[in-house]
């Protein structure tokens, strides 16, 4: 094994560890999507041709915004404790540990709302076809949420209540990703192709992929100082 | 084995220090003293790549060094006065992250002693955050044993420690100057330790 | 070229040849400025389709244009303050976004006032609309974390990193509104189209461009020197340039 995988496969050990004993921290955020897409019903009526249209749009701006509430968390405490140092110091290349890290979080908090559709469908009446697509995009979209947001986290590092700035700096950089998500969905249900959207999705989570690492090591190295 | 020539550092607008130059040889320890405020963390972090200089260059084995340069990483232990003790992890999965980290698995036997010998033996399963400051201390100073990295740069390691374990600390120094490594750190105690070099920073704290 | 940036990072030499700099700019924008504003609003004919009301373009493309330009200033700026550790390019960085807010807020503004007569209304979702103020968004974000990170340093590096970031989302929102505007069946008007415009239009038109242009590195400038001032207010030239005044 080389030392890489030893490294990165502690560290995701470590954090699915440190996740597993703080269960409530990651319910939290799961919590909170299914609270704000029962706000939707009893804020515009819970006629069910309504409730199928906005169902799609509502559940991804549900998911980006719970996704953006764990993120406070995702290097802060690290900072905090001085494990982000060590991290820093590791003789690993930086963004590979950085994406272990986007992974394993997204493990715990993108992935459970893509798991959570069929329920989201049930309670707003989606016609199949819809959450089907909806589960996709959610599937394609999330990861690519987690690794710009991870942006805005390492940016914000040192700082005491990062919450509300997180969401101000990354939630215009979520666009395309809403976009093309909720789009989807609005394309499959009118019988159109959807190749091409989902082409767009995937090259907008390679983009994040091989980009937001990157970034996210330059923001926390400078946040470091 | 470390060069810093014409380092120069500031914090809000004031220079720390101005064309620090000092060499660290291969079995030396090397004490930086000076009053609080003079640079002393800010130094060590510089040293260890984690704080960016405003000038002048830091080469090991005679290469100059970046941030993050992994052979740099490899040869280098550093301890903050953070130590990265995750509370929500038990003695043994702190140490054993943090030696997967540096690439390697800690080797059973130097864990149990040097576990013994800071009286760390009966906490190996007991959460990190249960521990008090000194015993948390002693957990990532357990790193000096499992490592084989050949500087060592410790930001306040005798802070915290109890009578027992500052002369463990201080014999593991010896230790490792002895195999030919190097150690640089700070430390208000007033040590009365034989061969060891001392820096001493600026009255810079004192001046507003 | 390079010795030029090298100079650039010494506070003192950006605080002289700045000073050479503005009054040029200062008198670049007020000629092109007198020469915009009386060609596009007493010479140029009235629209024959929207009357006077076109008038507003002389305000409202050069705020779009700069709008654009000056976060591709930041950018630029960003790249030399992270990879050649050029201290000026962070001043600019720093001083460019609130100008550049403004710009963005003066092209929304106008875009919507011109919008009411025009479309009947002062928002439609239209695709350059939206693009302008997710802009605006963004430009937002960089001036909040700029001002909320407490050391000057670590503040300037993290907002040329957004700034970068931000630079490469641009054209992938612009893509996607674009996108989502069609989705959507646009129900907004074609603004009339730029290649038919009558030189006597066009003309004033590029000169108010260009004033705002140099109105902009004017007010960079004067903005960047007295930060650099403020600064290097320790610094020994700054003693000597305060007890020569």
């Amino acid at each position: 094994m080389s030392r890489f995988t030893l490294a990165a496969g502690a560290l995701c050990q470590r954090e699915l560890l440190l996740l597993w004993r703080h269960k409530t921290n990651v319910l939290q955020p799961l919590i909170f999507y299914l609270i704000v897409m029962t706000l939707f019903p009893l804020a515009l009526g819970h006629s069910a041709k309504l409730l199928a249209r906005i169902a799609p749009g509502v559940a991804w701006v549900a998911a980006l915004l719970s996704m953006l509430l764990s993120l406070e968390n995702l290097f802060a405490k690290d900072h905090q404790d001085g494990s982000l140092e060590i991290l820093l110091l590791s003789p690993q290349p930086l963004p590979a540990l950085v994406l272990v890290k986007i992974f394993t979080h997204w493990l715990v908090t993108g992935l459970p709302i893509v798991l959570l559709t069929p329920l989201m469908a049930l309670l707003m009446g989606m016609p199949d076809v819809s959450w089907h697509y909806l589960m996709l995009g959610l599937l394609l979209g999330t990861p690519s949420l987690s690794l710009v947001g991870a942006i805005g986290s390492a940016l914000t590092v040192g700082l005491s209540s990062s919450g509300v700035l997180i969401a101000l700096l990354m939630l215009p950089l979520y666009i395309p990703v809403l976009i093309f998500g909720s789009g989807l969905v609005v394309t499959a249900a009118a019988g159109l192709p959807v190749a091409g959207i989902l082409a767009i999705l995937g090259a907008l989570l390679c983009l994040c992929i091989a980009l937001a690492p990157l970034a996210c090591g330059f923001a926390l190295r400078v946040a470091c100082q | 084995m470390l060069t810093v020539t014409g380092l120069c550092t500031e914090r809000d607008e004031r220079a720390l220090f101005e064309n620090l130059s000092f060499t660290v040889n291969k079995g030396q320890l090397l004490q930086i003293t000076g009053p609080n405020g003079a640079g002393k963390t800010t130094l060590l972090r510089t040293l260890a790549t984690l704080y960016q200089p405003e000038a002048g260059q830091i080469s090991f084995e005679g290469r100059s060094i970046n941030a993050g340069d992994p052979n740099y990483c490899q040869s280098l232990l550093y301890i903050g006065h953070q130590a990265g003790i995750k509370a929500g992890l038990t003695v043994k999965e702190n140490i054993t992250w943090l030696c997967a980290l540096q690439g390697g698995v800690p080797a059973a036997a130097p864990l149990r002693e040097g576990l013994r010998a800071l009286g760390l033996q009966d906490m190996q399963h007991s959460l990190a955050g249960s521990l008090s400051a000194g015993q948390k201390r002693k957990v990532a100073l357990t790193r000096l044993l499992l490592t084989r990295a050949s500087l060592w740069i410790l930001d306040e390691p005798f802070t915290a420690l109890d009578k027992a374990s500052c002369d463990w600390l201080t014999q593991c120094l010896y230790q490792h100057s002895g195999a030919g490594g190097a150690v640089i750190f700070t430390s208000h105690q007033a040590l009365t330790l034989e061969g060891i070099t001392t820096l001493s920073l600026g009255e810079g704290g004192h001046d507003e | 070229m390079w010795t030029f940036f090298y100079k650039m990072s010494s506070g003192r030499s950006f605080y002289q040849l700045s000073g050479r700099f503005i009054p040029f700019f200062a008198l670049a924008s007020m000629l092109l400025f007198a020469y915009g504003l009386v060609g596009g609003l007493w010479l140029a004919p009235p629209d024959f389709q929207q009357g006077d009301a076109f008038r507003i373009i002389y305000i409202h493309v050069p705020s779009a244009f700069l709008s654009l330009m000056i976060f591709s200033v930041m950018t630029f700026c960003a790249v030399l303050s992270l990879v050649w550790r050029i201290k000026m390019a962070d001043l600019i960085l720093q001083v460019s976004c609130p100008l550049g807010a403004w710009f963005t807020a003066l092209a929304l503004a106008t875009g919507s006032i011109w919008g009411k007569p025009m479309w009947g209304t002062y928002w439609v979702w239209d695709a350059r609309l939206t693009s302008e103020l997710i802009l605006l968004f963004i430009y937002f974000g960089v001036i909040v974390l700029s001002h909320t990170i407490p050391e000057e340093r670590t503040a300037a590096k993290a907002s040329a990193i957004l700034t970068l970031v931000g630079f490469v989302d641009i054209p992938i929102i612009h893509f996607s509104v674009n996108w989502w505007n069609t989705l959507h069946q646009g129900d907004t008007l074609k603004i009339f189209s730029k290649s038919t415009i009558a030189p006597s239009m066009l003309h004033p038109l590029l000169a108010m461009i260009g004033a705002f242009a140099f109105f902009y590195g004017w007010m960079c400038l004067s903005r960047a020197r007295s930060l650099c001032l403020l600064k290097d207010k320790r610094a020994r030239w700054v003693e000597e340039l305060v007890k020569s005044w």
